[in-house]
C-alpha cells in the first residue's frame, strides 16, 4: 500500500504541469444542468429543513456558549518537580512520584458548540514550550467517543513551531483528555497565542474520520511564566553543519534543555556542499542518573523538539531537577551537570534480529531471560521472562511490528502496549505485563514498580541492521543512483534506469548493497527497489 | 495561492448562502472540466445520462460545502475533481448494471468531440492535480520535504541534513504527508 501511494506521489510530480482539464460548457448545455442541480438541491433543502426540525425537538439547544474574548493570564511551570499539576500531566509525563501533589480540577476556559465541549484545564511550559491539557466533551449527541481535534493549530507564537500530536492521558464516558505540546525556538513569555481545536470528531467502524462538530473551538492564552531554568555557560567551539560555532550556553528548566550556538563560520545551506564523510554534528543527548538517555536523533514517541539554526530546544517528556541529570552532549561536547552520584551498574540484553538492546539494571537483568525472537502476524517479538523466589512470570515483551505507525494509531491498535518508537519499516513497542496472581504479584511487585515502570527509556534500538541478504529485485524509480557506500555523502557510481534488474547482496541501513551489470556493486535506497516476492512487487 | 484560497471561500460561502448563484459560479469555474472527466469514464453515453452525472456531482459539491475544511490541505478545484471522479464511476457501474450501457461502445469514439480525454490520461491529470495541489498546500517545510523526497529521490536522512532536522523529524513529516495523500486518493477512488 505505501509503495503504491509513494509511486502515485512521484507520478504526480511528474506529470507535466498543463491544465488539460480547462474549458467550459456550451451555453445551452448549462443551461440544462443548471437546472437539473437545482431541482435536486431543491428537493434535498426541503429535506434538510424536515430533518432540522425534527432533530430540533428530540435534543434541545444548549445556551451556554461562551465567547471568550480577553486573553487570560496562565501561569507556567516555575518549578516544575514542586508544581502541582492535572492528573493529565502526570499521566503525560510518566510521572509516577508520590510527593507530586495533583492540583484540583481547574477551567481556564471553555467553548461549546453543537453539543461539544471543549476545555482548556491547565498549562505548564517554560521559555520554549509548553503543554496544554484540554478535553473534549460529547454531550452524547453522537455515538461516536472519544473524540479528537480534526486539527490543532497555534497562532501567535513564533514563525515556525513543532506542535506535537496531542496525546490522549485520560477518558471517562463521553470525555475524553488531551495534552498537546509546542515547541519553539523564540522565547513564549508574555506572548499572547491562540490555540484553535478544530473540527473534533472520531473514526468510525471504516476508519473515516467523522466530525460531530464543524468548528474552530479557539482558545486565546497569554502565557507568562516564573523564569526557574539553570544556565550554564559553556564557550566552547564545535563544528557543525559544515561550519564552525560557538556553543554559547545551555539552559536546562524541569520540562526541556536548550542549546544557543553562535555561528563563527559560515554554515553550509544544504547538505551536498558538506564535505565527504563530514557529518551534520547536531545531535543533542541528554543522560540521566537512572540510565536513561533522551537523544534527539531518536526522540520516540513526541518527537518534542524544535530546531533552529541557532537554538535547538528539546522537551524531556518528563519533569526533572538538575539531580536527576548526569550529563548533556550535544554535537560531542559533554557537559557534565551531575556526574559524581554513583551510578548503578547496567547489563543488557542485545538482539540482531529485532535491533533493540535492552539496558536493565543488575537487580533486574539477574532474574529476566529473554526468549528467541519470535514471529506471528506481521509481528516479531521477544519475551522477557521473570524467575524470583521460585516463582516465574512473563514481565514484559518488546514487539517490532511491520509498517510505520503513530503512537496514536498503536494505541489503537494495541492499547495495552506502550510506544517506543516508530521508522519507515517498523514499529516498536512494549507491553508489561501486570501479575496474574497473588504469587506472582508479591514476588514481583517490587521489581514492577522499581524497575519496570521507567523500563521503556531503557530500550535502544539499534534500528537498521546489517547484513547479509539474497533475492533479487528491479529498480521502481525512474532513474536510480548506485553510490559507492551506504551513505548520502559517497560519490554516484552508477545510474540505474527504471525496471533494472539486480541482485540483492547485503542489507545495510537505509540501503542495500546490489550487484548489476557485469558484476558491479554499488549501494541503492531501499525504497526505490521493488524487490521480487515482495507483496507491493505482486500487486 | 493566496487568491485562489479567497476565490474558493467566495464560492463556498456562495454556495451556503445563496446556492443558485454558487451553483452558477461553480458551473463557470469547474464545468468543462467537469463534462471532460464524466466523458472520460462514461465515453458515448447518453447526453441524458451525461448531463445527469454532470448535475450530480455540482449537488454533491453543494451538499459537501459545508463540509468542505480548509484544513484538508487541498483546493476545492482538486476537491471537486475527485468528486465528479467518484461520481462518473458511481453512474458507469449503476448504467452497466441496468444494461443501459454496453462497455463496447467504449471502442467507439468517433462520435466524441475532439477534446475527449481518454480514462487514463484523465487519471493522470488527476493525480498530477491533486499531488501538486496537495503538495502546495503543505505548510513549509513539509512541501520542501516532499519534493525533495519524491520529485528529487533524496533519502530522509539527506533532507535532514539540507534543512538541518533530525532524520525523525523528515520521517515523521513524510508519514504525515503520505497520510493525508492517501485519505485523498481514496476518497477519490483513485487508490
Amino acid at each position: 500500500m505505501k509503495k503504491e501511494i509513494e509511486e502515485k506521489i512521484v507520478n504526480g510530480m511528474r506529470e507535466r504541469e498543463e491544465d488539460l482539464l480547462s474549458g467550459s460548457l456550451e451555453e445551452a448545455e448549462k443551461i440544462r444542468i443548471f437546472n437539473r442541480t437545482m431541482a435536486k438541491i431543491d428537493i434535498l433543502k426541503e429535506e434538510q429543513m424536515y430533518g432540522n426540525k425534527k432533530r430540533r425537538n428530540v435534543v434541545p439547544k444548549k445556551t451556554f456558549a461562551a465567547v471568550l474574548s480577553s486573553f487570560l493570564v496562565v501561569g507556567l511551570a516555575a518549578c516544575a518537580v514542586t508544581y502541582h499539576y492535572s492528573e493529565g500531566f502526570r499521566a503525560y509525563f510518566n510521572q509516577t512520584d508520590e510527593k507530586v501533589e495533583v492540583k484540583g480540577e481547574v477551567v481556564l476556559s471553555e467553548e461549546t458548540y453543537e453539543g461539544v465541549t471543549v476545555q482548556v484545564k491547565e498549562i505548564i511550559g517554560d521559555a520554549y514550550g509548553c503543554y496544554i491539557d484540554y478535553l473534549i466533551k460529547n454531550e452524547g449527541k453522537t455515538k461516536l467517543s472519544p473524540l479528537q481535534a480534526g486539527e490543532v493549530q497555534v497562532e501567535g507564537l513564533a514563525d515556525s513551531l513543532t506542535i506535537l500530536d496531542p496525546v490522549l492521558v485520560g477518558e471517562e464516558g463521553d470525555t475524553a483528555e488531551y495534552i498537546v505540546g509546542i515547541r519553539t525556538s523564540e522565547s513564549i513569555q508574555n506572548k499572547e497565542c491562540r490555540l484553535i481545536l478544530s473540527n473534533p470528531g472520531a473514526y468510525d467502524a471504516a476508519d473515516n474520520f467523522v466530525t460531530a462538530a464543524a468548528h474552530d473551538f479557539s482558545f486565546d492564552l497569554l502565557l507568562g511564566y516564573e523564569d526557574s531554568s539553570t544556565e550554564i555557560e559553556v564557550g566552547q567551539e564545535i563544528s557543525i553543519y559544515g561550519g564552525k560555532a560557538v556553543l554559547e550556553k545551555i539552559s536546562i528548566s524541569p520540562l526541556s534543555v536548550t542549546v544557543f550556538l553562535k555561528e563563527t563560520e559560515k554554515f553550509t545551506q544544504y547538505a551536498s556542499d558538506l564535505k565527504d564523510g563530514e557529518p551534520v554534528n547536531d545531535e543533542l543527548i541528554v543522560r540521566f542518573t537512572d540510565g536513561s538517555i533522551r537523544d534527539s536523533y531518536r526522540v520516540a514517541q513526541d518527537y518534542d523538539i524544535f530546531h533552529d539554526t541557532t537554538v535547538i530546544s528539546m522537551g524531556f517528556h518528563r519533569i526533572v531537577s538538575m539531580e536527576e541529570i548526569e550529563n548533556i552532549t550535544f554535537a560531542g561536547v559533554t557537559i557534565p551537570i551531575h556526574e559524581n552520584v554513583s551510578k548503578e551498574e547496567e547489563f543488557s540484553y542485545q538482539s540482531n534480529e529485532m535491533g533493540i538492546i535492552v539496558n536493565m539494571q543488575k537487580a533486574l537483568f539477574d532474574l529476566v531471560t529473554p526468549s528467541e525472537p519470535e514471529e506471528e502476524a506481521g509481528e516479531m517479538f521477544m519475551d522477557f521472562q521473570g524467575e524470583k523466589d521460585g516463582v516465574s512470570m512473563k514481565l514484559f515483551t518488546v514487539y517490532r511490528t511491520e509498517g510505520f505507525f503513530t503512537a496514536e494509531e498503536m494505541k489503537k491498535k494495541e492499547p495495552k502496549r506502550i510506544y517506543l518508537e516508530g521508522s519507515e519499516d517498523y514499529t516498536y513497542s512494549l507491553r508489561i505485563w501486570e501479575p496474574e496472581n497473588e504469587e506472582e504479584g508479591q514476588a514481583f511487585l517490587e521489581i514492577q514498580e522499581t524497575y519496570l515502570a521507567k523500563l521503556k527509556e531503557r530500550i535502544r534500538l539499534t534500528a537498521y541492521s546489517k547484513g547479509k541478504v539474497s533475492g533479487s529485485a528491479r529498480v521502481a524509480a525512474e532513474v536510480l543512483k548506485v553510490r559507492k557506500e551506504p551513505s548520502f555523502y559517497a560519490d554516484t557510481v552508477a545510474l540505474l534506469p527504471k525496471e533494472e534488474a539486480v541482485e540483492l547482496l547485503e542489507t545495510d541501513g537505509e540501503y542495500y548493497k546490489i550487484s548489476f551489470q557485469d558484476e558491479e556493486t554499488g549501494y541503492v535506497l531501499k525504497q526505490y527497489l521493488l524487490v521480487n516476492g515482495d507483496k507491493a512487487a505482486l500487486q | 495561492m493566496e487568491e485562489k484560497e479567497l476565490e474558493d471561500k467566495e464560492l463556498l460561502r456562495l454556495l451556503m448562502e445563496q446556492p443558485s448563484k454558487g451553483i452558477e459560479a461553480a458551473m463557470e469555474a469547474y464545468g468543462g472540466a467537469a463534462k471532460k472527466i464524466c466523458c472520460a469514464y462514461l465515453p458515448g453515453c447518453a447526453r441524458e445520462d451525461l448531463e445527469e452525472t454532470i448535475s450530480d456531482c455540482f449537488v454533491a459539491l453543494w451538499q459537501n460545502a459545508g463540509k468542505f475544511e480548509k484544513e484538508r490541505g487541498i483546493s476545492l478545484r482538486s476537491y471537486f475533481y475527485g468528486i465528479v471522479r467518484r461520481t462518473a464511476m458511481n453512474r458507469r457501474r449503476r448504467l452497466s448494471e441496468e444494461g443501459k450501457y454496453d462497455s463496447l461502445v467504449e471502442e467507439d469514439t468517433s462520435s466524441l468531440p475532439g477534446s475527449f480525454l481518454t480514462e487514463e490520461v484523465v487519471e493522470n491529470k488527476l493525480l498530477a492535480e491533486m499531488v501538486r495541489d496537495m503538495i502546495g498546500h503543505m505548510p513549509p517545510p513539509d512541501d520542501e520535504i516532499f519534493r525533495l523526497r519524491y520529485l528529487s529521490q533524496y533519502s530522509e536522512k539527506e533532507i535532514a541534513a539540507q534543512l538541518k532536522m533530525t532524520v525523525k523529524a523528515i520521517e515523521r513529516r513524510i508519514a504525515r504527508g503520505r497520510k493525508k495523500l492517501k485519505k485523498q486518493f481514496m476518497e477519490s477512488g483513485l487508490l
